[in-house]
């Protein structure tokens, strides 16, 4: 039996977040009327002509810096040319011979935590098509050029992801820093985010590269691991049984959980590229380089690596607070306002998202402010609230969007600190429980807790946790 | 260098999605040997040491500012459709299979 | 009113001499006067009248645009809103533009009021007008000849008087063969100093937007008008764009005109070499300097021409496939048939075997073979003029190496009909700008032009070069016999 590892290369087409297309000023808005965001250019009309979105070109430069690839100072716009109904020009104009991005790389996290670098091949800019809707029941297409033109990048790996596990990581880590740098909104089942894999498997130890497959259609993460998971074993198969795998497209059917082969439409695309005369050189000089690389966003690796070091978390829960950057910056809001990282992040990890995640909420849209939560954490950590309080307070605010103060207010949860109120309740409970008491005076330490729990239950937990303590011990012991 | 014959005219036909019959492929055959005959003459120049140019005076891609330009109303850019669909949609017929 | 010039008649205009409304109803009349030699497409009467009444009522409260309501024409490239427009082709018979090019904008804010769109080769893909699907055009001087192409209408309705100017494009010579064949003045500017936005594109390295006129000065003020850095043009240059009339009677004092050896050793006709050389004769009594120099590329610039220009059409016309605009054929039968029978209906002869060569040229195999190589070459003919121009300030030349050539005469070999764009075409690979001026007529009494080529941005010195030989001769004034003159 042949043990087989696969390859696996990704290319990743990513929608940058600009206000308008690459080559034109229409909106790039998402859910637009059909057709209504094109003009002359992105609808090819006779005549029209491409201009460059610079703040495309700066979001570019910004995803190469954050994935270390050297940028050209010089690079090249070609025109691939084919016919197909969603591209109006007939051509597609991408950066072939001369992308603006070359090398860099993701870093991904092995078997027992050691860290890989998977390359890159390069990073080139290109417009998008429109959208083909294809009709159920009639012979025809329709179109939507709204997306005509979108500016995206394409990142190109170099074939040494060897899982489908490894694939997802890598997608999961890419995804992350492009949305942390605010380059593209990551949103895979809008289409701003997309991912076709080329698998292909050799006997272990063989160096030659076997035939490779490319994947499309993979348009969530759920289906990254199922998709080439999927292809890596049909690809086993068909060695096995004495065939050879046929380079092709396959199309992944997440529904019926395979993939299949891509009706060739016509013998192999001749794109026959070549530099693109409307456009010239496209220059991207050193000085624009260095004020994108001082503004650029702190890297989500950087991010928990100091979470770490400089706040003293765990790893686990940096990774967690690192992992969505909008959690990352309501952390460190919350904590200019009060500076406890542990509170904090036993508070936002534990309660916050718990709550989201059942909820199926996001951080932007819960109703809990970062300040407020620091409030919360600093009340802690006085004791003025147990953590029990801390939490109901917590769900209140975040089911109605009060503040702290109101709901503490609201429900009456604001703490007895009144030493002759907890005193009252404390000799009726020793009163009421005279076996415990004597147990606790014979030397069983432990009934102090059960104490405690009555106390707390007495005074619906708003009884200062420290005073209760003390004025329990000092009753407890009287004889 | 591969001489033309009337399959080679046939395939660069089908890529540039031109219907040509027979005695349009035979002419443009021949036509296209002629011209390529006197274009060869190129090839008796020593072009090792040169760059090509693509763009002659502008060598700068000049760029545009991320500004909203409003876009033409709907009706506009379906003004010239051979074939809509509720006004809204081009609508073109779909890949048929040989 | 026989021949003023549209300088003229921009003074009498101030003076309210004449109106706009007199000009524009002299033009259209003029037009269907002419009818016969098919310059005009689509003739926008209704549109102009109005237009020419808005420049009178302007010039009565005193804000007169500086061109003041002149009739004029444009080759049916130039999109012109809610105005069909289709270069010659029947993929575009019905096209309605639906937004202005920026050059006809141009032009008409400076007071420019367009009759109609003009007759040229499909796709300006021709040197003789005869790949039109409206019909060939016929020459003012003798209806038998070819007017030149791709700009033949545009150079037809200026000889013919019908209009003062019209915009043309030139891409490898199509407005100054046209000049030179029809006895008119013809510029095509340096690469990128009019936007080429809302021009359809035929090569795009090449393709440049330029003026037809009676004379020089002409000539100069219409593309004073359309000269400019536009943002919806990537290659469109930022350069300030000079005064092109203010040194435009300087003289040839002290300039040094280079006449390229080459021009002279490749068959030319010998009437056509004669008035070249009586105006190198001319400029010289003038006071400039004769300067012999060598384009030794020259020989190579029709290959490389040729590849170039057909490989950028291939890709500029795959737009026209009857999915968003235009003839729309063949749908019945599935997505691939619309692609093909509409190209095949839709595209005239010389377009689709433009479209096979430039697809070829580019095919995997054959790139580095023919593309890469007319890229190389391009490089060395725009070394040939850099170095030329060391030596001189401009070059002279024949535009053409015969005079107009009999309607039907080169329609059977295209490579013949090529061949005859020798002086023209390097040029456009080099960016550089080029002018065309009439400079004698043979025995046929068919027009004979001069070309003059100058460096980049240097127009100002072409204007004034031509028009110190223009002044000390009277060819500008001589017109063909049914000349409408208004």
């Amino acid at each position: 039996m042949i043990e087989f590892e696969a390859v696996i290369g990704l290319e990743v087409h990513a929608q940058l977040s600009t206000q308008t297309k690459l080559f034109c000023g229409c909106s790039t808005a998402f859910g637009a009327p059909p057709n209504s965001q094109t003009c002359p250019v992105c609808l090819a009309l006779p005549g029209a002509l491409p201009v460059p979105n610079e703040k495309a070109v700066e979001y570019a430069v910004m995803a190469a810096l954050a994935l270390d690839c050297d940028i050209q100072a010089i690079s090249e716009w070609s025109r691939k040319n084919y016919f197909y109904p969603d591209l109006p020009k007939g051509y597609q104009i991408t950066q072939f011979d001369k992308p603006y991005a070359l090398g860099g790389g993701v870093e991904i996290t092995g078997e027992k935590q050691t860290t890989r670098k998977i390359e890159l091949v390069r990073i080139h800019m290109e417009e998008d098509a429109g959208k083909n809707i294809h009709s159920e029941n009639g012979d025809y297409s329709l179109i939507d050029f709204n997306r005509a033109s979108v500016p995206l990048i394409e990142i190109v790996s170099q074939p040494q992801l060897r899982t489908p596990e490894e694939a997802a990581q890598y997608l999961r880590r890419l995804r992350q820093i492009l949305v942390s740098i605010g380059v593209c909104d990551g949103n895979m089942e809008q289409g701003s985010f997309r991912c076709d894999a080329n698998v292909s498997i050799r006997p272990r130890g063989e160096k030659k590269l076997g035939t490779r497959v490319e994947l499309k259609n993979i348009n969530s993460f759920k289906f990254v691991t199922q998709a080439i998971h999927f292809e890596i074993v049909r690809q086993e198969q068909v060695i096995t049984s004495g065939q050879s795998v046929v380079q092709e497209t396959r199309l992944w059917d997440s529904n019926a959980k395979l993939s299949k082969s891509m009706r060739r439409k016509e013998e192999a695309d001749d794109y026959r590229y070549f530099p693109d005369p409307d456009l010239p050189l496209l220059l991207i000089d050193s000085a624009f380089i260095d004020q994108l690389r001082r503004h650029l966003p702190e890297l989500p690796q950087k991010k928990l690596a100091r979470f770490v070091s400089e706040m003293g978390l765990s790893h686990y829960d940096a990774q967690i607070l690192t992992d969505d950057h909008e959690v990352a910056q309501f952390f460190e809001q919350a904590m200019l306002h009060y500076h406890a990282p542990k509170t904090l992040a036993n508070l936002l990890i534990s309660q916050v998202m718990g709550w989201m995640n059942a909820h199926d909420q996001i951080i932007n849209k819960i109703k809990i402010a970062p300040k407020d939560l620091a409030s919360l954490a600093k009340k802690i950590d006085a004791d003025e609230i147990s953590g029990k309080i801390a939490k109901e307070i917590l769900t209140e605010i975040l089911q109605t969007g009060e503040s702290p103060e109101q709901v503490m207010a609201k429900k009456d949860l604001i703490q007895i600190k009144d030493t002759s109120l907890i005193e009252a309740a404390a000799k009726k409970i020793i009163a009421d429980n005279p076996k415990q008491h004597e147990q606790y005076q014979a030397g069983k330490i432990a009934v102090f807790g059960y104490f405690v729990g009555q106390l707390m239950k007495a005074t619906q937990g708003k009884a200062n946790p420290g005073l209760a303590n003390e004025i329990l011990k000092k009753l407890l012991d009287e004889k | 260098m591969l001489g033309i014959d009337i399959q080679t005219v046939k395939h660069i036909a089908h890529l540039a999605r031109l219907d040509l019959s027979e005695e349009e492929l035979a002419n443009l055959t021949r036509d296209l040997a002629v011209i390529l005959q006197h274009v060869n003459q190129l090839k008796k120049l020593d072009l090792s040491d040169v760059n090509p140019t693509t763009h002659a005076v502008v060598e700068k891609c000049s760029l545009r500012k991320d500004t909203l330009i409003s876009s033409p109303p709907l009706a506009t850019a379906l003004q010239n459709a051979p074939e809509k669909e509720a006004d809204t949609f081009f609508r073109v017929p779909k890949v048929i299979e040989k | 009113m026989q021949q003023w010039t549209l300088t003229e008649t921009i003074e009498k205009l101030q003076q309210k001499k004449i109106s706009s409304v007199e000009l524009v109803k002299k033009a259209l009349a003029a037009a269907q006067k002419q009818e016969y030699l098919n310059a005009i497409i689509t003739l926008t009467s209704e549109q102009a009248l109005a237009q020419a009444k808005e420049a009178d009522k302007n010039r009565a409260t005193g804000s007169c645009s500086f061109l003041g309501g002149i009739p004029v024409a444009l080759k049916d490239i130039f999109l012109t809103t809610d105005v069909r427009t289709t270069c010659a082709s029947k993929i575009l018979n019905n096209f309605i533009a639906t937004y202005d090019s920026t050059a006809v904008k141009k032009l008409s804010e400076a007071g420019g009021i367009s009759i109609g769109k003009l007759n040229m080769d499909e796709f300006a893909m021709g040197s003789s007008n005869e790949n039109s699907s409206f019909g060939l055009v016929k020459n003012p001087w003798s209806f038998d000849r070819s007017p030149g192409g791709s700009s033949g209408g545009s150079a037809a309705a200026v000889a013919a008087g019908i209009v003062f100017g019209s915009l043309g494009t030139d891409t490898g010579g199509s407005i100054r063969q046209p000049a030179s064949f029809s006895g008119v003045v013809g510029i095509k500017p340096t690469y990128g100093r009019v936007s080429r936005f809302g021009v359809v594109a035929f090569a795009s390295s090449l393709d440049q937007v330029g003026v037809l006129a009676r004379t020089v000065s002409d000539a100069a003020v219409l593309l004073q008008a359309i000269s400019g850095h536009d943002v919806h043009d990537a290659t469109s240059s930022p350069m300030p764009v000079p005064n092109y009339s203010r040194s435009i009677e300087s003289g040839v004092k002290a300039l040094r005109i280079g006449v390229p050896k080459e021009y002279f050793s490749t068959g030319l006709q010998p009437e056509v070499a004669q008035a070249i050389e009586a105006a190198i004769q001319l400029y010289q009594k003038l006071g400039a300097t004769i300067v012999e120099i060598s384009l030794p590329h020259t020989d190579y610039a029709i290959s490389a021409y040729y590849v170039i220009c057909t490989a950028e059409a291939s890709a500029n016309l795959a737009r026209y496939d009857g999915a968003r605009y235009g003839l729309s054929l063949g749908r019945e039968q599935g997505l691939a048939s619309m692609y093909e029978k509409t190209r095949d209906a839709g595209f005239g002869a010389e377009v689709k075997r433009r479209i096979i060569l430039g697809t070829y040229v580019l095919a995997a195999g054959y790139y580095d073979a023919y593309y890469k190589k007319a890229s190389q070459v391009r490089t060395l003919l725009a070394q040939d003029f850099a170095q030329a121009f060391q030596q001189c300030d401009v070059i002279l030349g024949p535009t053409t190496p015969t005079t107009a050539f009999k309607l039907g005469e080169k329609l059977t070999d295209p490579l013949q009909m090529y061949l005859g764009d020798v002086f023209t075409v390097s040029c456009n690979l080099a960016g550089l700008p080029g002018l065309s001026l009439p400079c004698g007529f043979d025995r046929q009494n068919l027009p004979i032009g001069m070309q003059l080529l100058g460096k980049h941005f240097d127009e100002p010195t072409l204007f004034r070069v031509a028009r110190a030989y223009e002044r000390e001769t009277r060819w500008h004034h001589t017109h063909p016999p049914l000349f409408s003159g208004i």
